[in-house]
């Protein structure tokens, strides 16, 4: 049988036949049809399940049957199609829902494009929603998503390159970038890391994320996964490089800079103060999210000096007759919430608002009767998830929510000391982090003016702090 | 590599810590209001020292002090210098560690015990300590934001219950006597001695002088600022009495929602001390790499481990008392004497300077 890769066609066509379903595993999808064009055989070979049976009909049987030319090129000039040679390509191209023509007496075969396009239609990103600015999103189509971008941007400048991954799924993986504005040194560690991961089998786009990773062990993402193709344009133009995997709605874009996940693209779409006290909001949400938890607990357990005396009462007349530590209270509530949270995601929409109504009222308020938790940690965890939520990227909003327990850990230990310690190396860690080599957070700019009057070098990583 | 704004917050962070606490009171009780002139010396000498240390370390602006030290001194020396400057520095760390503790101990944690601080205090620092040079740097200016609250809280102070009058009269202890605490008010400003080993890394080496001696003048007007807060807030029977009087400045304040900012900033400065910890390991850990040719990673662990093995002994009270002296004497030795020496050595062999 044929074995050798870059065996050829033969002039047979019962072999060739033979051959090429023999390569397609006798699959029971691979159909096959037979037609005669000038008195020839002629031989449709498609996988019925993946190809445009309409199509077929439409653009390959009808011009055959009515022989409109000598030559079968001339008949089906209307369709794309490209010629082959060996029975690899056929088998490969049969796989990717292209049809295989094959004549009689002849050892080229015609492969035309069929495959049918079932796309979903554009609608608005579920998981990254605006009140003002445009409601469209990526689909699973790479070619879709990038005419998005390229509607944004009509600039020759934009440069598409594609490249196919995996020994098996052969899935194909674009990287986006405007020529102008992004750094040749940083675009080329990004190719070279997705080089690394050439053979891999691309299911889903954690893996190309993690290829891209510097520390793929930090808990913080270092690309920003996007639904929306306005962020995705924006992070453009500031000599970003954005990335496709087919079958995937949504693009990594990389190198990113912590800042970018506490944005939402409907900031720019507002007034400046408008922009400027969600920004500022944000950065509250993040802080409270990491914070919130241990300093009560903190002050709960350690330093109830610090509260003036009303205040202070009010703390110790609510943890009164709840029986736990703190420490127990905060995780307990903290996996109550989690729990909430996936269970409401997982559920259909319908059943997921009961869940809504099972978590406020049969939890909320019933766990604080039983005095199994205070009503201060109710708040004060309730304030923390809503903190969380206020992110706009979920992978960061889930990364701070969870960081918080290291922190609640080493404030039940050390009080404010532990928290400090805890902040001290959160700092370092989020400062030691680069996405494909840039500096992950900056300090803010404010030093920079008066310290440091270098001239800007680099393309684009100047701008990612204000984005 | 390090730009100037990087070199600027690691000497700052480095000079700044633990000093701040009880500075106002050794020198008061020295040479009671005019502690300022002995803090104005100790400026003038750091700087000196500053520009010696600057000279020495642009004779080679691309070797550490330990590799420098083997070309000048030859290895046998070389060897034993660089080892001291280890010993030295952890000295300096098992200083720090202890009065860090006993602080934390008496303040916020009484129950804790000593150990139980120190090994977190070491996790947290040698953690940051075995990252790259740069990344400390921009650790510690997000750190820095902690000196604006601290300066903050200062002002914040005025509206109280001060007397100007306190400051008087000027002069009224004899020279020989504020120059005499001078030391005690030097030992807060060291930390400089880290450009010794840094610098390989610094961006522009010409302007480091600059750079330098504007983080001595900020570290110095600081210390000057809080010294004269301190003063005119308290009286002499007070001073006598308070080992922290910053601390009790700010248990002095209330607000609305806070009381006790002492317990809330003490808790905080706790980064500030640790990151003159962390330079001290950075320094040490770059001795252990020349002298034992280990990672410097690896050199962290193993100075974090013995740090941590000192640590777990008894500490009386004495003991601290005499390790605190002699590292008075040590510093100067170590930050002044010796590079100085080292720089005649230099000049001497005919290295361009």
């Amino acid at each position: 049988m044929a074995e050798s890769k870059n065996e050829f066609l033969s002039f047979d066509l019962t072999r060739n036949l033979k051959i090429i379903e023999d390569k397609m595993k006798q699959t029971a999808d691979l159909k096959r049809r037979k037609l005669t064009f000038h008195g020839k055989a002629i031989i449709l070979l498609y996988l019925d399940t993946i190809a445009d049976k309409e199509s077929i009909e439409l653009h390959i049987i009808s011009p055959i049957n009515k022989q409109k030319s000598e030559s079968i090129e001339n008949t089906l000039d209307t369709k794309q199609f490209s010629i082959m040679t060996t029975y690899q390509d056929i088998s490969d191209s049969l796989a990717e829902g292209n049809t295989i023509l094959i004549m009689e007496d002849c050892n080229i075969a015609y492969s035309i494009t069929t495959l049918s396009d079932e796309k979903r239609a554009i609608n608005e990103s579920l998981n990254e929603k605006v009140t003002m600015g445009s409601h469209d999103g990526f689909v699973e189509n790479a070619s879709t998503n990038i005419s998005l971008l390229r509607k944004r941007l009509r600039t020759p400048e934009l440069k598409v390159e594609y490249q196919t991954y995996g020994t098996e799924t052969n899935v194909e993986v674009a990287i986006c970038y405007l020529e102008s504005k992004v750094d040749p040194t940083v675009l080329h560690s990004i190719k070279s890391r997705l080089e690394k991961i050439k053979n891999e089998d691309l299911i889903n786009s954690r893996q190309i994320q993690e290829a891209l990773e510097d520390y793929p062990y930090s808990p913080f993402p270092q690309s920003l996964r996007t639904e929306r193709p306005d962020r995705a344009a924006f992070n453009l133009l500031n000599g970003n490089t954005v990335i496709f995997l087919e079958h995937e709605p949504s693009a990594l874009i990389t190198p990113i800079s912590f800042y970018s996940f506490l944005r939402s693209p409907e900031d720019y779409n507002s007034r400046w103060f408008v922009n400027f006290f969600y920004y500022s909001l944000r950065l509250l949400a993040f802080i409270l999210s990491v914070t919130l938890p241990a300093f009560y607990i903190a002050v709960n357990a350690y330093h109830s000096a610090i509260l003036p005396v009303s205040t202070f009462y009010t703390l110790k007349l609510s943890v009164l007759n709840v029986p736990f530590h703190p420490f127990v209270e905060a995780v307990m509530m903290q996996i109550v919430l989690e729990l909430l949270k996936e269970a409401s995601v997982r559920l259909p929409s319908a059943v997921a608002q009961t869940i809504g109504t099972v978590g406020a009222i049969v939890i909320g308020s019933a766990i604080v009767q039983t005095n199994f938790i205070s009503n201060t940690m109710v708040v004060v965890i309730a304030i923390t998830a809503v903190s969380s939520f206020v992110i706009p990227i979920g992978e960061m909003s889930t990364t701070i929510r969870l960081m918080s327990f290291p922190l609640i850990f080493l404030a039940a230990m050390f009080g404010f000391i532990g928290i400090a310690f805890g902040l001290m190396v959160y700092t370092t860690h989020l400062v030691k982090l680069t996405s494909a080599g840039i500096a992950y957070v900056e300090a803010p700019k404010i030093f920079q003016s008066f310290l440091n009057k270098q001239p800007k070098n680099g393309k684009g990583q100047d701008t990612n702090a204000h984005e | 590599m390090l730009t100037n704004k990087n070199l600027f917050f690691l000497i700052i962070q480095a000079q700044i810590g633990i000093g701040i606490l009880g500075l106002p009171y050794i020198l008061y009780n020295h040479v009671q209001q005019d502690g300022w002139m002995s803090l104005l010396i100790a400026g003038v000498l750091a700087q000196g020292i500053i520009i010696i240390l600057v000279a020495l370390s642009r004779s080679s602006p691309k070797e550490t002090f330990y590799e420098l030290n083997h070309r000048l001194l030859g290895n046998f020396l070389a060897k034993i210098v660089n080892i001291l400057y280890v010993l030295y520095f952890i000295s300096f760390s098992m200083l720090l560690m202890i009065l860090v503790t006993d602080v934390i101990n008496t303040w916020i944690l009484h129950q804790t015990p000593r150990w139980a601080i120190i090994l977190m205090l070491l996790i947290a620092t040698s953690y940051i300590a075995k990252e790259q040079i740069v990344t400390i740097s921009r650790a510690f200016l997000f750190f820095s934001f902690l000196f604006i609250v601290l300066i903050f809280l200062l002002i914040l102070v005025y509206p109280q219950d001060i007397h100007f009058g306190r400051l008087q009269p000027v002069g009224s202890n004899s020279f020989t006597d504020i120059v005499k605490a001078s030391p005690d008010a030097f030992v807060s400003l060291i930390g400089f001695e880290l450009i010794l080993f840094i610098m390989p890394y610094i961006k522009n080496p010409k302007t480091s002088l600059k750079v330098l001696s504007f983080a001595n003048l900020f570290s110095l007007t600081l210390y000057i600022f809080l010294f004269i807060t301190c003063v005119i807030s308290f009286s002499g029977v007070q001073f006598s009495l308070i080992h922290e009087p910053l601390l009790y400045l700010f248990r002095g304040m209330s607000f609305q929602f806070v009381e006790r900012i002492d317990i809330i900033f003490l808790s905080f400065w706790i980064v500030p001390i640790s990151t003159t910890l962390v330079i001290q390991l950075f320094n040490a850990s770059l001795g252990v790499q020349n002298i034992f040719s280990f990672q410097r990673k690896k050199s962290v662990y193993i100075l974090a481990i013995i740090l941590l093995c000192l640590g777990l002994f008894p500490i009386s009270f004495s003991m601290k008392e005499s390790l605190s002296s002699i590292m008075i004497y040590l510093n100067i030795i170590f930050v002044f004497i010796f590079p100085a020496l080292l720089l005649i050595i230099a000049k001497l062999k005919g290295i361009k300077g």
